[in-house]
């Protein structure tokens, strides 16, 4: 069970979509070459072992 | 593969003989630099002290790229340490921030103050419950 109740273990295989995130990992691997998801989008491709991700928010003052 | 100097010490200097470089990135701290490295340790007096192996991660302040593959770092290369401070204390350190810097992400409250993810989450949780804060999603450019 996770220690944080906000953590969550996806089972492997599963894809997880989101805006913004930040990865805190033992080690991250970054492919240089322009990755082609369709047409007129690109991007990049990354492997992360052994961490996590926190899904970014942009935070205001109230 | 490339070869260089890293100083790790006054006494002694580690001299790469071999570098696999996986990732060279850079932020606000400096350039984030992954990989794996051969290296042989030498005394100040040059000679041969030690030979290994070792994977690096590090965020370095200050780099020169001298030539493609060869690459000098200064001996004061940092790597940020997350701290757990006690809640109160983080929650008026992220609560000042944002209303210093409204908009910042949820990675630069971690980075910029240097809090554990794990007490930034917390802090942004009782905030937004305290309806000192609120998070929005970040538009799609």
């Amino acid at each position: 069970m996770p220690e944080n109740k906000r953590e969550i273990l996806p089972e492997e295989g599963t894809k997880v979509l989101f805006l913004s995130a930040s990865a805190f990992a033992r080690k991250i691997y970054v492919r240089k070459n322009p990755i082609a998801f369709s047409s007129s989008h690109r991007g990049q491709f990354a492997t992360i072992d052994d961490g996590y991700l926190i899904i970014d928010q942009a935070w205001y003052s109230k | 593969m490339g070869q260089g100097t890293v100083s790790v010490s006054k006494e002694y200097i580690l001299k790469l003989t071999e570098m696999n470089i996986h990732t060279i990135e850079k932020n606000a701290q400096g350039l984030y630099v992954s990989g794996s490295a051969n290296f042989q340790m030498l005394s100040s007096t040059a000679t041969k002290y030690a030979v290994g192996n070792m994977t690096t991660t590090y965020v370095i302040p200050d780099f020169s790229q001298t030539v493609a593959g060869t690459f000098t770092v200064s001996d004061d290369a940092s790597v940020i340490e997350l701290r757990k401070l006690p809640i109160e204390e983080a929650k008026r350190l992220v609560h000042a921030y944002i209303k210093e810097h409204p908009g910042s992400r949820t990675s630069d409250l971690i980075i910029e103050l240097k809090l554990d993810p794990d007490i930034v989450l917390e802090v942004l949780s009782q905030l937004k419950k305290e309806q000192k804060v609120e998070g929005k999603d970040l538009a799609r450019e």
